[in-house]
């Protein structure tokens, strides 16, 4: 059976985002694979060093346009870890709430992603719809649908009067309702079953050797959530169930981001509830005192962690980024050796690659 | 929940380092300071704890005149492990082939910093690309450009 | 001169075009109602044409000029040729006794040429949509040709003028042989390579599959054929298990056919919104241990039935 050099990527129908495998295909097996990124590597952690920690919580906030508003959280907390201030509990609580809604419709994407890859356009269709609801709720608090500005350094500058409050809360019954929808595809259709079900598994050994976080890791057993084990922003005081699977499949990642959809929905609805009264923002001074801080949140595919050191003056001295992403890419080539060529757009789009954010 | 004290203990025994402390640092981290060449054995210790999840990271960063290898760990809680080199001919020893979830994280530092990681496979660079010929982007001594 | 004018106009090439054009409409509109979209508006797959008609035809070095040119063409023209012997309303173009096998056999040379089309593009999305294209005909003229069969088992007559007619007084073959439909119906949307079985050209696998390097005017038959297959199938299927315009005469002839053939439509439209993909393997078998089993069974029940 002669072997036939598939290349996928860097562009495709198949990939959001420049990603570079070369497949080598035997009849219809994946006899081999190679995975390059860096195709959207713009430099952000050389870049961050040239501009003041101010400018830079722009700059960060493009890291990626899904999980915008996480690298700029994250970014946030380390400085303000390193100078020391404290946020005020209205911020915190609406942090939370931006965050909660991101995961909310970077889930929902992803869900729509994975039914175009297996032909299944209305699936598509539907979960982008449902998406639109979430970022018309973020376009009318920050004015912006994929990058909020929402965060400042010491606090947040979007608030939430009545009406915004009364919209959000509509919007949640609306996506509660339409959330069963995906859950009905996840248990009972079975096309969608045939397509995912023992497809893409990783091995228990596969996620700890290679550090792979999110809920992928928690699809295949691994209880790892930032939000319940180093509780940031308003986390502290809400209650909510880490979703942990078992199969490891891609089925299984796909339940387990659907069932996160539903506990993000009660996170959003809690911090709502008990939105405390106050400031949105301490003052923070724009000179860092020296140090060095780590800082870890829960992005929508997992860890996301900061290293950001001060030498005293208004620029950072390094900023390291290593978003959770990354080790589930170095899965992607082991993974793929002897898949079915057919199931490859599955294996991929099953693992919500944001390319954009592993390349920096 | 692990202490700080156990954490001392173990890489006493396991890596004969006598003297390395677990200090509160970096926020929420306990770091500890281990000389060059010890990183691999420390890492292998630390996964032998039943609270090991993951490493989170490698961080290279030029600090004055050395170089620092920040492995940041996860066990429950957030541990980092500092190991500092000389900036000239910087090498160190890859985690790669006991922990091959290190390999992409040495490879970066390896192209960004220009640090040589031994026993880290061949292979094309993460991010830059192969025609890069520049000097590493990180490894500028100038603080702030 | 009546019958040049209706191989050239009606029933025959301008109408069969300009209905497969309404009827690719007709089927964009209908999906998008489906998933919450607006759709297309009517001139949306003329436009589409035009478009591709008007572009640079650029083959690859790898291309076979050759084949690259006269596949697309001789697709389009076996597939109107095939269409002049299926009734439209109450009569057909041409009709002759065993003129059901040509028009089978006329459909099938398009399938063919769809992979060989791949094969003669030279890219790899090309060889690999094409392979896959040739398992899924393989998979899917042998259930269609057997569905098609057991109505002309049932009636004894391989004319489809003739089975239309023999279908009089609402005594359709859907209602004798509904297996028979079924595993023509499922045939048809395997030729067609619709979902669940649009494999070959599956976007997020193998690009256009296929037709991954052809543009221009090359394009623009292919897609015809495409359309026109979409008609010519569902004028058959409506003929030889419907009843075609059931003997009504003038305008009404015309209504009830065309209500016939939208509601297939429907139903195709309806199984592309609600399906996913099936993977290529899970195809074969699903033709080969379903399909044509069901459909061995009902030629013998129609056989047995009809007492022959």
């Amino acid at each position: 059976m002669t072997t036939v050099r598939l290349p996928i990527g860097p562009q495709h129908p198949l990939l959001k985002e420049p990603l570079s495998l070369q497949i080598d295909v035997a009849g219809e097996q994946i006899s081999e694979a190679t995975v390059r990124i860096g195709y959207v590597h713009r430099g952000i952690e050389e870049l961050t060093r040239c501009r003041s920690y101010v400018q830079n919580v722009h700059l960060i906030e493009r890291i990626c346009g899904i999980c915008s508003h996480i690298h700029s959280t994250t970014y946030c907390q380390a400085v303000e870890a390193l100078l020391g201030i404290e946020i005020p509990p209205r911020a915190a609580a609406l942090r939370v709430l931006l965050c909660e809604l991101e995961r909310i419709h970077s889930h929902l994407l992803w869900i729509g992603v994975l039914g175009e890859a297996i032909g299944f356009t209305t699936i598509f269709m539907y979960a982008w719809r449902d998406r639109e609801l979430v970022l018309d709720i973020m376009e009318r608090l920050s004015g912006g649908r994929v990058s909020h500005a929402a965060n400042i350094i010491g606090g947040v500058r979007v608030d939430l009067g009545a009406e915004e409050i009364a919209l959000i809360e509509q919007t949640l019954d609306t996506l509660e309702t339409r959330l069963s929808l995906y859950r009905d595809l996840m248990v009972h259709d079975r096309p969608f079953r045939l397509r995912t079900q023992g497809i893409g598994r990783l091995s228990l050994e596969t996620v700890q050797a290679l550090g792979i976080v999110g809920p992928t890791a928690r699809a295949t057993g691994v209880d790892v959530d930032m939000r319940r084990d180093a509780p940031y922003a308003g986390y502290g005081g809400l209650s909510f169930r880490v979703i942990v699977g078992s199969e490891g499949d891609v089925w299984s990642r796909a339940d387990v981001r659907q069932q996160e959809i539903a506990q993000s929905l009660s996170l959003c609805r809690q911090a709502i509830r008990a939105l405390p009264e106050g400031d949105l923002a301490v003052r923070a001074p724009a000179r860092v005192p020296e140090g060095e801080v780590v800082t870890r949140t829960e992005a929508p595919r997992g860890e996301l962690i900061y290293y950001v050191r001060s030498d005293g003056s208004d620029r950072p001295a390094r900023l390291k980024i290593r978003t959770p992403t990354l080790p589930a890419l170095m899965s992607l080539a082991g993974l793929l050796r002897g898949v079915q060529a057919a199931d490859l757009p599955v294996v991929i789009a099953g693992f919500d690659l944001c390319i954009a954010c592993a390349d920096r | 929940m692990i202490k700080r004290k156990a954490l001392q203990e173990l890489l006493a025994t396991a890596c004969g380092l006598e003297r390395v402390a677990f200090e509160p640092g970096m926020g929420q981290e306990w770091v500890a300071e281990l000389p060059a060449e010890a990183a691999p054995c420390a890492i292998e210790a630390l996964r032998t704890l039943p609270a090991w999840r993951h490493l989170s990271t490698i961080t290279g960063q030029v600090v004055g005149d050395a170089i620092q290898l920040l492995y940041h760990c996860w066990l429950g809680r957030g541990v980092t492990l500092r190991v500092t080199l000389p900036r000239e001919g910087a090498q160190a020893p890859s985690l790669a082939a006991r922990l091959p979830g290190a390999a992409w994280y040495e490879r970066e530092i390896q192209e960004l910093l220009g640090v040589a990681f031994r026993g880290l496979p061949e292979g094309p660079p993460l991010l830059l690309s192969e025609t890069w010929d520049a000097p590493p982007p990180l490894a500028d001594p100038k603080e702030h450009p | 001169m009546l019958v040049l004018w209706q191989m050239l106009v009606f029933p025959g090439a301008l109408f069969l075009i300009s209905g497969s054009l309404l009827i690719a409409w007709l089927d964009r509109k209908i999906i998008a109602k489906l998933q919450g979209r607006v759709g297309p508006p009517w001139y949306q797959p003329l436009a589409d044409m035009l478009k591709l008609l008007s572009k640079e035809d650029i083959m690859t070095v790898d291309t076979d000029a050759l084949m690259a040119t006269l596949l697309p063409l001789l697709a389009v023209a076996s597939t109107l040729a095939a269409g002049m012997y299926i009734p439209v309303g109450n009569r057909a173009v041409m009709s002759f006794e065993g003129d059901l096998i040509i028009v089978v056999f006329l459909l099938a040379i398009p399938t063919l040429g769809y992979f060989l089309a791949g094969w003669a593009s030279g890219g790899v999305y090309g060889v690999l949509g094409g392979n896959r294209s040739l398992l899924q005909y393989f998979s899917y003229e042998v259930p269609l040709l057997i569905g098609l069969s057991a109505p002309a088992l049932y009636s004894g007559s391989w004319q489809i003028l003739a089975l239309m007619d023999a279908q009089r007084a609402y005594r359709w073959h859907l209602f004798s042989l509904p297996v028979g439909f079924f595993v023509a119906l499922i045939g048809l949307i395997g030729k067609l390579k619709r979902v669940p079985f649009d494999i070959p050209h599956a976007k997020t696998e193998i690009g256009a599959g296929p037709l991954t390097d052809y543009s221009g005017r090359k394009l623009a038959l292919w897609k015809l054929t495409i359309m026109l297959q979409t008609l010519v199938g569902l004028n058959l299927l409506v003929a030889v298990y419907m009843g075609g315009a059931d003997r009504m005469w003038g305008a009404w002839g015309y209504l009830i056919y065309g209500i016939k053939i939208m509601t297939l439509l429907a139903g195709l439209a309806a199984v592309q919104a609600l399906y996913a993909r099936l993977r290529i393997d899970q195809m074969a078998q699903l033709g080969w241990r379903a399909l044509v089993p069901l459909g061995l069974a009902q030629m013998l029940i129609a056989l047995w039935i009809s007492g022959g």
